[in-house]
């Protein structure tokens, strides 16, 4: 049941149960109302009933306009009749698509009914033809070789072409949409008629170049699929100009990589002399001094990884964080991470404690990322765990057959009814902020890696006895079917931390 | 171990970041010319043949970017003796990714690398 159905159902349930209530509410006043009086009975039941009954009707007329219920009138099929479509807030991209789905499927039902009635439906066809071209965003209609065979005025101006030019056409040569170098809506087409009855399913942020200037436009695609269409419509491309809204994020990417070029020169600057000097100079350094360029090295590292934290949030933010999916085994990637993170808490007066299952799965993971949040997940244990020296690493096979990596340390801990707050953006806690520096954006982007690697992230504590954080992941063979077919796995490219370089050789670092 | 015949290019513009990785370069046994901007870099380039360029993408004159277009060609077959990694700060756009893995042998983010990685990963690329 889509949401706008759900909400409908719902809605209608309130109306009703209010309804019943008030009139029910309004004959048990009637009835003790009588009795408390001399006025006859009846008298007084017939106007407490009716009185209820009216304000029933007008709480519900009331609660439908601040319910704002979108209903969408459109041509009654052989009726000739119809309502003024009502504004439609597409903010909500479910609530788009769910209405757009209902536009698509009325459409079609409209249609298929022309057909079978086989009449002479000309009126009906130029108001329906009328409705489509009035609206401001481009719909497409496909039938089951992907050619187009429906398009209305916007989405001839999108393509840049005439009806004659794009009618029979494969719809990929007539708008070539690609998200992660696919063509998604061949593949998804694919899938649907393989798998699906009915479908609508939505494409974030997908960029079109239009237009003689060949401008960049950003657009949320929905997709509907519809099997055994009479009308030979199989699936419907609609596409919503989000460009205002996405050259925003577009705007503050490019702003933010271009801080980080700036702030990260000096970075280099700083670690490589300190390097040269670790090498060089530490024969003649007393242990303190070389304690004192450890934690220079130790704070230049961080300041690195929180500049590459910003891009990172930017990116998520934009919907745009590519991760490369690679197979590893998950011990040698948290044991690399862990044994780098142990300099970083020993700089910190704490010590790591690891217990790693052995023989666990190889898991399909972006190295990067994933050493990402074990990062942040060690670095909020080393912070937030004053008072103790202990921070406990685990990874083993939960009974889901997922690998589980938890982190755990015995310091302030919080109350127990923030931590479902702990993975939004920009959140510290109040006692946090008083304490701690720190951004709020470590977890916010863990969360969103996690979720791209389809496992699951989740935090408990207990205030003055610490947190534990932890994520799974699902085996690699769990998720190698879908990585077949992913482009960003591309195996020719050894990548790291620093970047990537061909693989030249089978060295890895 | 570092091949001492092996010659290196470096263009870049900072003179700081050019001394601090040249000169560990250097001492790994490689032998190391520099080029402060994008032309005096293409003259240098076509002028002898490096093994390995190592080249910033903010350059004067011309970006780093532009460089590897001209050394490369439109088909990518240029110098195809020489190996080109890109040496820089900014992080790496989504969409000139594909452009680069076919022009460029590398991608690496200084801040990230200290000279002493910077030879573990000229070593790497250099290696057969």
């Amino acid at each position: 049941m889509s949401n706008f159905d759900k909400l409908k159902r719902e809605t209608t349930a309130l109306l009703t149960i209010s309804s019943i209530v008030t009139v029910l509410s309004g004959l048990i006043a009637g009835i003790l109302l009588a009795l408390l009086t001399q006025i006859e009975t009846v008298y007084v039941v017939i106007i407490s009933f009716s009185a209820a009954l009216l304000v029933s009707v007008l709480y519900s007329l009331y609660l439908r306009k601040v319910l704002n219920m979108p209903y969408v009138y459109l041509l009654r099929a052989g009726g000739g009749e119809g309502s003024t479509p009502q504004s439609i807030d597409l903010d909500s991209l479910s609530y788009a698509r769910d209405i757009t789905g209902e536009i698509i499927s009325q459409i079609i039902q409209l249609a298929d009914k022309i057909n079978q009635q086989n009449t002479d439906q000309s009126g009906q066809l130029n108001v329906l033809s009328s409705i489509l071209n009035s609206m401001n965003f481009p719909v497409f209609g496909l039938n089951s070789s992907g050619n187009v065979v429906y398009t209305n005025q916007t989405g001839l101006n999108i393509a840049g072409k005439t009806y004659e030019q794009i009618k029979g056409q494969e719809f990929n040569l007539v708008l070539p949409l690609e998200k992660d170098g696919q063509q998604f809506v061949d593949t998804w087409r694919t899938d649907c008629q393989k798998n699906k009855i009915t479908d609508d399913t939505t494409w974030q942020n997908i960029k079109i170049s239009a237009g003689s200037s060949r401008q960049t436009y950003s657009y949320d695609v929905v997709g509907h699929f519809e099997r055994n269409s009479s009308a030979g419509v199989e699936s419907i491309i609609v596409l919503i100009d989000r460009t205002a809204e996405h050259q925003y994020d577009d705007m503050k990417v490019d702003f933010v990589a271009v801080t980080a070029h700036e702030l990260r020169t000096p970075i280099t600057i700083l670690r490589g002399y300190m390097e040269a000097f670790a090498e060089e100079l530490e024969p003649a350094m007393n242990d303190e001094q070389k304690r004192f360029l450890e934690k220079m090295q130790v704070s230049a590292s961080q300041l690195s990884d929180f500049i590459t934290n910003i891009l990172n949030v930017a990116k998520v933010d934009k919907g745009a964080l590519q991760l490369h999916f690679e197979k590893h085994p998950w011990n040698k990637i948290l044991k690399t991470a862990l044994d780098d993170l142990s300099l970083r808490a020993e700089a910190h007066g704490k010590k790591l404690e690891v217990n790693i299952e052995e023989s666990l799965p190889e898991v399909a993971v972006d190295p990067i990322s994933i050493v990402e949040v074990i990062n942040n997940l060690v670095d909020n244990a080393i912070k937030y765990s004053a008072g103790s020296d202990k921070i406990i690493v685990k990874s083993y096979m939960t009974k889901n057959n997922m690998i589980e990596t938890t982190v755990q340390d015995f310091g302030i801990g919080m109350p127990t009814n923030l931590v479902g707050k702990l993975f939004t953006k920009f959140y510290r806690s109040h006692r946090s902020k008083q304490q701690f520096g720190g951004s709020g954006l470590g977890l916010y982007l863990s969360k969103a890696i996690i979720d791209a690697h389809k496992g699951n992230i989740w935090a408990k504590s207990k205030e003055g006895e610490g947190s534990t954080f932890g994520f799974d992941l699902p085996k690699y063979a769990d998720v190698a079917d879908s990585l077949a077919s992913n482009a960003n796995m591309n195996n020719n490219i050894l990548r790291g931390s620093h970047g990537w370089i061909k693989n030249h050789s089978m060295y890895r670092d | 171990m570092a091949d001492a015949k092996k010659s290196i290019l470096f263009i870049e513009d900072d003179k700081f970041i050019s001394e601090m990785y040249t000169r560990k370069l250097r001492q790994s046994g490689y032998d190391v010319d520099e080029a402060m901007d994008g032309p005096s870099g293409i003259e240098k380039a076509l002028a002898k043949e490096y093994d390995l360029i190592l080249l910033d993408i903010f350059l004067p004159n011309k970006t780093g970017i532009e460089v590897l277009n001209e050394l490369r060609g439109p088909e990518g077959a240029g110098l195809p003796n020489t190996k080109i990694v890109i040496i820089t700060n900014y992080a790496q756009d989504d969409e000139s990714r594909a452009a680069l893995e076919s022009k460029a042998d590398g991608y690496i983010i200084k801040a990230d690398v200290t000279p002493k990685k910077l030879v573990t990963l000229v070593d790497q690329v250099l290696a057969k």
